[in-house]
């Protein structure tokens, strides 16, 4: 956060300050990153103090590799799913989705998942297109169409 | 009025308050699935809807969560919503007893009760507070503003601090784009997608809802299965009799706290659970199985729905995070809730509070129908339901505007609100400077442009130095509430256990 404010001061340093306008665009946000600098600052302070002052063992154990590996490819297919859900389209993509996110969670089964997945894909497609008439892009499923 | 009536209860807004109130049990029912979550979920699909027919589906969503909430509570003491927490005190006692058929039928109709008692609060208080939102300039809406972010200090949880760091970034966020009286662009990085601003919906759905679904895949764990017998759902007449006073304190509770910008559910089901407690003849009970307890938690948390609207419908500051979640709802269908909505819009006004008798009546119902198969619900797999969840959050984004972009946006947010989240820092506060900050900085500027820069405008106005010293007393006595808040909960909770 600190940072987030030095970099507000510093982008808002070099914006032009229009004629007639005694304030400017750089007013609001200039101030807010100093006072954003500030509270940051007194908590980093205070984290530094109290992490001096505690020395009690910690209660809880961290979370193993696996499953910050399944955090990543969850953000990381998410990414993937929103850049190509234009291209591939939702069918396609929602049924590898969340089929495969299901399996990743809890690994078994393998074909109760993807039917899972088909109905929920289905399902889903029919409440957009027909209940609230949004229509949800077909990608590949268009060409072959 | 005989037209809203025709409006409101047309089978289209029916139908679609229906489906609202089971998807909103549903999401009540599954422990870790806020209501603000399913309404931020949702509220991008509305755009398409008429503005009454979307707000109304958003309210069937809202108190069908609450509601739902009151299940798990009682049936595996793990409340769904956070509102529901002090249900879990007596009602799951009374379900471990084999009384799970009385508990839920008092939460349903102890939320039945607190849901119409707030909607008349509502229908009485909104009309006048809005007359007096009329008088407001520039100046008195920088003042006004600044009451808002006041609310800071009873969102902010454990730390003020943190609370206040928040809100600071969410109101540098709400700076991006165009300046709105120069039009210097601010934080844009060459983006044209970001010349407009950050887009609300994203923003709301990656803090609120993809952090809980990382949070989710962090902390996977099946919820056990268990099965309840429930042979009836309707409380007997003795029972409602002995609960009737408690229904109408806490009702009251619930509607004048759900009014006080900032406070929830929780702390309103809390308070009154003590009142309840502290006015029974028998306070040992509390705790062991009291069906007194149960109609106290439920009947206020209900209530704080409608009184939670009134400063939004009013003022435009959102009563709790489910209201400011609401007001993406508004903005999507091009409408700002405040004072000019109801001078503007009074017909979209009164079917909203329509909506809510309408909600309350089909909810019982609903329940009284589904709560067998609510119960149950309790039960599903998350593994099955993070991947769909995460999928509507994504389709969510991506349909605003057909932009992958909002998608980048969304997913960000979503880290960053895990961070905070596993950090102790509140996200209530950004999502309400975002909302404020666009509001605080266009007045502000005007009203120094209209008194030829001096900042002593905001005191010489009577309104608005009101405003300033309400600011200041909202922000002192939250945190007094909110410490002693803090401290009865913790009472409460060791007395409980």
């Amino acid at each position: 956060m600190v940072m987030v404010g030095a970099y507000g001061l510093y982008e808002m340093a070099a914006l032009p300050k229009p004629r007639g306008d005694e304030i400017g665009p750089a007013f609001y946000p200039a101030l807010l990153s100093a006072i954003l600098i500030c509270l940051s600052s007194i908590l980093l302070v205070k984290l530094f103090v109290s992490i001096r002052k505690d020395t009690s063992q910690r209660t809880v154990p961290p979370k193993g590799i696996h499953t910050y590996g399944q955090v990543f490819v969850l953000l990381l297919s998410t990414l993937v799913y929103g850049m190509f859900l234009e291209t591939i389209g939702f069918p396609l993509l929602t049924i590898i989705l969340v089929g495969g996110l299901a399996y990743m969670l809890d690994p078994g089964f393998v074909y109760r998942k993807l039917a899972f997945s088909l109905v929920f894909t289905i399902a889903a497609w029919l409440i957009f297109e027909w209940f609230l008439g949004l229509p949800l892009p077909l990608g590949l499923l268009r060409i072959m169409i | 009025m005989i037209d809203i009536l025709r409006e409101v209860l047309n089978i289209h807004v029916i139908l679609f308050m229906l489906f609202g109130i089971a998807g909103g049990m549903v999401i009540g029912a599954l422990p870790g699935l806020t209501a603000t979550m399913g309404v931020a979920i949702l509220v991008p699909f509305t755009f398409s809807m008429p503005p009454i027919q979307s707000l109304i589906l958003l309210i069937g969503i809202y108190v069908g969560a609450i509601q739902g909430g009151s299940i798990p509570a009682v049936m595996i003491r793990t409340p769904g919503t956070p509102a529901a927490a002090a249900t879990a005190f007596d009602g799951y006692p009374l379900a471990i007893s084999g009384q799970a058929d009385k508990a839920l039928s008092v939460a349903l109709f102890a939320s039945f009760f607190g849901g119409l008692f707030g909607t008349i609060v509502l229908a009485i208080a909104a009309p006048v507070i809005s007359r007096f939102a009329l008088m407001f300039g520039p100046a008195e809406y920088t003042t006004f503003g600044l009451f808002g972010l006041s609310i800071i200090v009873s969102i902010s949880g454990r730390s003020l601090l943190k609370g206040c760091i928040a809100a600071t970034f969410g109101l540098i966020l709400a700076s991006i784009g165009l300046d709105p009286v120069s039009g210097v662009l601010r934080f844009t990085f060459g983006s044209i997608q970001l010349m407009d601003g950050l887009s609300f919906i994203p923003i709301m759905i990656g803090l609120f809802a993809i952090s809980e679904v990382i949070s989710g895949v962090r902390d996977i764990k099946e919820v056990k299965k268990i099965t309840f017998n429930v042979p009836r759902v309707l409380p007997t007449f003795t029972e409602i009799r002995s609960i009737l006073v408690t229904l109408i304190r806490s009702s009251a509770i619930g509607s004048f706290v759900g009014s006080l910008p900032g406070a929830g559910g929780d702390i309103a089901a809390f308070i009154s659970y003590n009142e309840a407690k502290r006015a029974s003849k028998h306070p040992e009970e509390f705790g062991k199985g009291e069906i007194n307890g149960v109609a106290a938690a439920e009947s206020a948390n209900n209530a704080v729905c409608e009184g939670a609207m009134i400063p939004l419908l009013t003022l435009g500051i959102p009563g709790d995070s489910v209201t400011a979640v609401l007001i993406g709802a508004f903005m999507i269908q091009g409408l700002r809730p405040g004072p000019r909505l109801y001078a503007e819009n009074p017909a979209l006004v009164h079917a909203i509070i329509l909506g809510f008798v309408l909600a309350n009546i089909l909810n019982y119902v609903a329940a009284l129908i589904g709560v067998r198969v609510f119960a149950r619900l309790v039960s599903i797999k998350r593994s099955l339901l993070l991947p769909v969840i995460l999928i509507l959050c994504i389709l969510g984004s991506f349909g605003i505007r057909n932009a992958v972009f909002d998608v980048f946006v969304m997913l960000a947010f979503g880290v960053v609100g895990y961070i905070f989240q596993k950090r102790d820092v509140p996200l209530g506060p950004i999502v309400l400077a975002l909302i404020l900050g666009p509001m605080i900085e266009r007045n502000f500027h005007r009203a120094l442009v209209i008194n030829n820069h001096n900042p002593s405008i905001f005191v010489t106005r009577p309104i608005s130095l009101i405003f300033l010293i309400l600011a200041i007393l909202s922000a002192v006595t939250s945190l007094i509430m909110t410490r002693r808040g803090r401290a009865r909960k913790t009472r409460i909770e060791e007395s409980s256990r």
